[in-house]
């Protein structure tokens, strides 16, 4: 009931803006612009284009359409979108990290030539012990650098994971709003909590959970590396797997919750919109037809504007988190170029000790990724919602 | 959750000073023997620094479903605990909990007591169930409280209800009263030599044998319903003496 009413309202308020005669196609174009018009100059919309602005500006402002509005435009095949333009902007920023990194490159090289060479002269020479400590320094300050850009690779993935958290909290209250002017109250009403819950859960799950376990199992990794005495390889192994599964068993959760609750609402939506165009056409005389028809339009348009949100939205959540995976995949390849790089030169150890941390890094790539993949499936099954309830009627 | 990684953030920090000292270590050894040697020694260190925390993550998760247990009496087998040791805690935990429930109720009774006007002092005991096995296991069975009461003519002298200092417990020797029914004949109020009467056959009290006064007596009832009230037990359950 209260859905019907939603809806019998929201109709009133477009018919009552537009200007032109009613049914004509320029009536139908006026609620169609304030109904756009409306949604798009929101709060929380423009909350979406500041984060639209910010990635531009670290894109160097090759995304063109730096609005939701401009989005639409897009949408309705007026303006057009430079895709090759935004492919080129990441390649460079990828590239751009990438020189970053070859500093810290260049030094774990010329370290890893010194530890080679002092682990050759320990091997040539009758003062071994000599060789062998000047080797555990040079190894030492391998680790050090190495744990530095570990470090800071962390912190980006927490600072990623922390800007999807809070652009999710953006997008989610837009969608719910759209999926409540196109009709899907009772999806919005349980969709929105849910996603909201998980959103936080996973977040703090991954960031304090995950993320440490996969740094711990480096750090036991490298330490193994230090010398034959003491090894927990397999401890780190253990610490490794438990980040993995935990993952695992996250994603899986969350997508049941998601999908489920996506489902719930859509019938009784479908229901209730079906209500509201039988009641306004049965039992209001005269304009009946025309209110129940109105009905449609603004249903229709709502969805529209919920998809090119949506979209938008979608969009700016995936370069939210591209950026920083751009980066961590630059350390990545840093990491495992210089274990490559390092291994003919006999060095074995550190050339261990370099891939264990790009395969860590890999790792709280792929756990960032994962949290970022969960939001997007959240944030498309809510976009879907409303066209779920748009085919039960 | 927090408590978890803290604690594998430790064993992590702990590990790698082992590792990193095994390493100085093993250069500093001069012959190979005791460098076999201190590997092994160093192996062991490492894996009882591995087990000190797993043991104690395991200590600390049982704990819970431990009291379950104990209360619902699940067992895998019949007469065989699910997992032997695993309630001690539990049981160090209950019988902690029953003494500061104790304590806790034996204060308010004492402070009860003697903010009725006309006690001076009073001591409380409560009288629990403490056997673990049984089902009434905490169970308040009785209360038992002394009570001073003021001297005639003394007004000033002792604690007054309310003050600083009242509530306070003092240490009074027990008295063993007769509870029970007693035969007792009309006599006139105004003389507290002779026996009191309630006319119930019930609530006739003496110290040492002594009768006591009606007024002695409806201050034992007073403190009786004042306790009743205020920790919301029934008068049945709360015996109250009279000390010297």
């Amino acid at each position: 009931m209260a859905a019907v009413l939603v809806v019998l309202g929201g109709v009133g308020w477009a018919a009552s803006t537009s200007t032109a005669p009613p049914g004509t196609p320029d009536a139908v174009a006026g609620v169609e612009e304030d109904i756009v018009q409306d949604e798009l100059s929101g709060e929380q919309a423009q909350e979406i284009a500041r984060y639209l602005e910010r990635i531009n500006q670290d894109l160097g402002g090759r995304l063109p359409p730096t609005t939701i509005r401009d989005w639409w435009e897009v949408f309705r095949g007026r303006k057009q979108f430079d895709w090759g333009a935004l492919g080129q902007a990441l390649l460079s920023y990828f590239l751009g990290a990438m020189l970053v990194n070859l500093r810290l490159l260049g030094q774990l090289v010329v370290l890893a030539v010194i530890a080679a060479v002092l682990a050759n002269l320990q091997a040539a020479y009758e003062g071994e012990t000599v060789a062998r400590t000047a080797w555990t320094v040079a190894y030492l300050l391998i680790l050090v650098l190495g744990l530095a850009g570990f470090h800071s690779a962390v912190s980006l993935a927490r600072g990623a994971i922390t800007d999807l958290v809070g652009y999710m909290l953006s997008l989610l209250p837009v969608l719910a709003g759209l999926c409540v002017a196109a009709g899907a109250v009772t999806t919005a009403g349980i969709l929105s909590p849910a996603m909201i819950v998980a959103v936080h859960a996973i977040s703090v799950l991954v960031a304090d959970v995950v993320l440490p376990l996969v740094v711990f199992s480096v750090v036991l990794d490298v330490a193994s590396n230090l010398g034959e005495a003491a090894r927990v390889t397999q401890l780190a192994e253990l610490f490794r797997s438990v980040a993995t599964s935990t993952l695992g068993i996250l994603l899986a959760v969350f997508l049941g919750i998601t999908a489920v609750s996506g489902a719930a609402g859509a019938v009784v939506d479908g229901v209730a919109v079906r209500t509201a165009k039988f009641l306004s056409s049965s039992f209001i005389p005269v304009v009946g037809k025309m209110f129940s028809d109105a009905v449609e339009v603004v249903v229709g348009t709502s969805l529209l504007v919920k998809s090119v949100v949506g979209v938008t939205g979608l969009l700016v959540l995936v370069l939210t988190v591209a950026l920083p995976l751009l980066k961590l995949a630059a350390l990545v390849l840093v990491y495992r170029l210089a274990a490559a790089l390092v291994q003919p030169l006999g060095a074995g150890m550190v050339a261990d000790t370099l891939a264990s941390m790009g395969h860590g890094l890999t790792l709280i790539t792929l756990a960032t990724a994962a949290v970022a993949l969960m939001f997007f499936l959240a944030a498309s099954i809510m976009l879907g919602a409303g066209w779920i309830s748009m085919a039960f009627r | 959750m927090t408590g978890f990684i803290d604690t594998l953030a430790e064993l992590t920090r702990t590990l790698v000073t082992i590792v990193f000292l095994a390493a100085v270590l093993e250069l500093l050894l001069p012959s190979a023997a005791a460098r076999r040697l201190a590997r092994v020694v160093v192996g062991l260190l490492l894996i009882l620094t591995v087990l000190g925390p797993i043991g104690k993550m395991i200590h600390a998760q049982v704990w819970v479903p431990a009291l379950s247990w104990r209360e619902q009496g699940v067992q895998a087998v019949s007469g065989v605990s699910l997992w032997p040791g695993a309630a001690a805690p539990a049981q160090r935990d209950r019988r902690h909990a029953l003494s500061l429930f104790r304590q806790s109720l034996e204060e308010r009774a004492v402070r009860l007591a003697a903010s009725v006007p006309g006690v001076e002092a009073a001591q409380a005991t409560a009288i629990i169930d403490v056997d673990e096995e049984s089902t009434s296991f905490g169970t308040l069975l009785r209360l038992e409280v002394v009570i001073r009461p003021r001297q005639e003519g003394e007004t000033g002298g002792g604690i007054a209800p309310g003050a600083a200092g009242a509530g306070q417990a003092i240490a009074l020797e027990p008295v063993q009263i007769q509870v029970g029914p007693v035969e007792m004949e009309p006599s006139p109020r105004e003389n507290p030599a002779v026996p009191s009467a309630t006319g119930t056959g019930t609530s006739g009290t003496g110290t040492l044998g002594e009768t006591i006064s009606p007024g002695l007596m409806a201050l034992v009832t007073e403190v009786r319903r004042t306790l009743a009230t205020g920790l919301g037990i029934p008068e049945s359950m709360i015996v109250v003496r009279v000390g010297p």
